[in-house]
């Protein structure tokens, strides 16, 4: 009856992992994280499986000691610890950032390590003592490890909490702000089981507290994947009319858009190539990010080389003042004159409140502007060229 | 079962539930269809919800226990029936490939549904599908089969359709997402045999919320791997889709790949704005699946405005008839105003194995090669 309560409790988290491993699995993109998401999946699956199979050999038993039921012990214990220890290391990879590696690497070896000892652990402890499965009938060495491996992976799951508040108050984007805030909630609720299953024998949801875990990351992954763009992090195309659509139906007024192109962008792709022409809008995207991600503004990039900005701007003057800040960003990056290349942006505006009516109409005021301030600056450095101050 | 072992079973869906509707709120688009897969999310989280409250008030004593279980008992039963019926709808929209159900079409199936909770609201006066007895505890009524029934009913109409379409199709793309669509009745004959042999343990919803799932998932993959603007595949699917050629055999059929791309795009963008680009993009994707839709193909947007079509089972001259035709599609195509649509454009064609080619990467260059001698023919005739 044991194994059929936990059946009922675990063949709805059991399909659902299981779901989503077949389609992530797929996928070919591969990083750390994502290799440590993969193996937390399986491992969650594993652990609440061998939990079902051994209530169920329990049941069937007679033998005492008997060594299946050590085996079935002995997977559950070091499958908890396996899955503390991977979640951690999953968290360190996802919110490391490239100054840390290290520390990341460090975290990530200790974690092995605690792993490492527990295994050593329990197949030192004499099989007899643990020869048994469920509960009521524990000895009292499967008691005492048992608590020792939850206080385990109680500190692991700590460990895995700090790093995201520290993460969250190093972050200033307010995106990855998010992200930590969920990495740090989702350390707390399988925390928050493990305890409850100290104290309360009826409840046993650690499993399916990281498979909801699990479950959220995915779903939030795949929807990184739709509405953003991949190459700049920004949102796409596809986000941008959805945001603006949203605009309209709520009503809001005051607000602009501005559209900005590149420049030159073209040439900087045929004479460095692909790779170095996909870094400069990266560098282009990244500029705005810093310069405009902290609040709500909505960045987006609209195609090829260029990108949209949407926020709440009532009036021209204000309009102008982030236009400057746009392109006072750009020139020190271009002082620091690391790259190749220089970076060089036209921004044309638009407001809502000029040309209220359609959408179109309004990207169209704002694209013909951008367009007319670019040809302004090619026939300026056309006859700077042609005065001969300039020869390159 | 004890409480906690009962609340453990239904939190979990519950919570999976509500995570995926907050999700969906943002990722799928605004369609008909979609509305109806986010509001038999509600439902379902409705069903669990009042399936829960009525578990834990059953047999407790008071007369407002007693109201608030009347109360409870329905929206459990409505809810259940209701979220069949949306299925049905749901599934006939994806079959039939429509855009939304309204009106007229939706009356007569309507029929089962508006009939169960005819007889439904008749309880409170007098009994029929369940009953509280002095003790406030539930007790089937006299015609508990018709509940059963409905739901039965709803989900045998569309697994019907899903088989019968699933037989049609082609692709096998197409084919696996029929499958997710078909393992929600399997899911439900599951939790029902479950429910016969442990009489006591429900697990029929939690299965049917992981059906609700899968259904969901597959619905996001989708929108992961298609242009937003086109509605073709994208990139991402492309390169994963040439990756999975790799690994087959391709030198049973034939296969060919064709490039397309619009002449002069960059033109029309600076001259008539983004918005036109746009639109000129969309319609030439529109007849690209009207064109290649009904055969065994994959279309998919390459870059900017080149597009990719790769054919499966065509000979060459077939092939060559098919992009002729939809070139001159393209070319009596008008604007909206009627003015005429002066856009034309190039495409290359290759096929598997030709000039001992086996690398598809190569294949494709291949094919845009030809396509580039074509627009250069093209730019020189202006």
């Amino acid at each position: 009856m044991k194994a059929l309560v936990h059946l009922s409790i675990d063949i709805f988290p059991i399909i659902m992992l299981l779901i989503i491993w077949i389609n992530n699995h797929r996928k070919m993109e591969k990083s750390k994280a994502s290799g440590y998401f993969e193996r937390l999946t399986l491992i969650t699956v594993l652990s609440m499986t061998v939990d079902i199979a051994g209530n169920l050999a329990a049941e069937i038993s007679t033998a005492s000691p008997d060594p299946v039921l050590w085996a079935f012990f002995v997977a559950r214990l070091l499958l908890s610890a396996g899955l503390a220890a991977t979640w951690l290391c999953y968290v360190a990879y996802r919110l490391c950032d490239d100054y840390q590696k290290r520390r990341t690497e460090y975290i990530v070896w200790f974690a092995h390590g605690v792993f490492a000892a527990s295994m050593i652990g329990v197949l030192l402890a004499p099989w007899e003592d643990l020869a048994h499965y469920g509960n009521g009938n524990e000895t009292v060495q499967m008691i005492v490890f048992y608590r020792i491996i939850s206080v385990e992976n109680m500190t692991l799951l700590l460990i895995s909490i700090a790093i995201a508040v520290l993460a969250y108050r190093r972050r200033e984007i307010r995106e990855k702000r998010i992200e930590c805030f969920h990495m740090m909630w989702f350390g707390l609720i399988p925390l928050f089981s493990v305890l409850l299953e100290n104290y309360f024998r009826e409840w046993k949801m650690t499993g399916a507290a990281i498979a909801i875990a699990i479950l959220y990351i995915y779903v939030n992954a795949q929807d990184r994947q739709i509405t953003t763009d991949s190459l700049t992090g920004l949102n796409n195309r596809r986000e941008f009319d959805l945001y603006l659509r949203r605009l309209i139906e709520q009503g809001v007024s005051g607000w602009g858009m501005l559209m900005i192109d590149m420049d030159d962008f073209k040439q900087i792709n045929d004479n460095l190539g692909h790779v170095t022409g996909d870094e400069a809008l990266w560098e282009t995207a990244d500029i705005l990010r810093r310069r405009l991600g902290k609040e709500k503004t909505f960045l987006a990039r609209y195609g090829g080389d260029e990108f949209v900005v949407v926020d709440m701007w009532e009036n021209e003057s204000r309009i102008q003042e982030v236009i400057q800040e746009i392109e006072d960003e750009i020139d020190i990056f271009n002082e620091c004159g690391k790259k190749e290349y220089r970076l060089s942006v036209s921004i044309g505006h638009a407001l809502w409140n000029e040309n209220p009516g359609s959408v179109e109409k309004l990207i169209e005021l704002a694209d013909g502007r951008m367009y007319e301030i670019k040809q302004a600056k090619k026939k300026e450095r056309r006859k700077v060229e042609r005065s001969g101050l300039f020869t390159n | 079962m004890s409480a906690a072992v009962y609340l453990q079973i239904n939190i979990i869906p519950f919570l999976a539930l509500l995570i995926i509707r907050l999700n969906a709120r943002k990722s799928l688009s605004y369609t008909w269809r979609n509305r109806a897969l986010r509001f038999s999310m509600v439902l379902m989280m409705g069903v669990i919800g009042t399936g829960t409250a009525a578990w834990f008030l059953n047999g407790r004593g008071g007369q407002l226990v007693r109201i608030l279980l009347w109360l409870i008992n329905i929206t459990y039963f409505g809810c259940i029936e209701f979220a069949a019926f949306l299925w049905y709808l749901y599934v006939y929209d994806i079959v039939k490939n429509e855009v939304g159900q309204r009106g007229k079409k939706v009356l007569r199936p309507a029929i089962p549904f508006v009939v169960f909770l005819a007889v439904l609201y008749v309880t409170p006066l007098y009994p029929l599908i369940f009953d509280l007895d002095a003790n406030n505890c539930y007790v089937r009524g006299p015609v508990y089969p018709l509940y059963v029934g409905v739901g039965v009913l709803y989900l045998a109409a569309s697994e019907v359709l899903i088989v019968k379409t699933c037989r049609q199709e082609l692709s096998r793309e197409k084919k696996m997402k029929y499958y997710g669509l078909g393992s929600f009745a399997g899911f439900a004959f599951l939790g029902g045999i479950h429910q016969v042999l442990f009489p006591g343990v429900e697990m029929l919803w939690p299965l049917l919320s992981s059906a609700l799932l899968i259904v969901y998932i597959n619905v996001q993959q989708e929108q992961v791997t298609r242009d937003g603007l086109t509605g073709l595949n994208n990139r991402r699917r492309f390169d994963q889709y040439i990756r999975e050629l790799a690994e087959q055999d391709l030198t049973q059929d034939s296969w060919r790949f064709v490039i397309l791309d619009v002449d002069r795009f960059k033109a029309i963008n600076d001259t008539y704005g983004h918005v036109t680009g746009d639109r000129t993009l969309k319609l030439l994707a529109e007849q690209m699946k009207r064109v290649f839709g009904n055969r065994r193909s994959f279309l998919a947007r390459y870059g900017g405005d080149e597009f990719v079509i790769i054919l499966n089972g065509m000979s060459e001259k077939e092939t060559l008839e098919d992009i002729e035709q939809l070139r001159k599609a393209v070319a009596g195509m008008h604007w909206a105003d009627g003015k005429k649509w002066n856009i034309t454009i190039s495409a290359g064609m290759a096929a598997y194995g030709e000039n001992g080619i086996t690398n598809i990467p190569d294949i494709i260059v291949l094919a845009d090669e030809r396509m580039y001698r074509e627009k250069h023919v093209h730019h020189d005739e202006e």
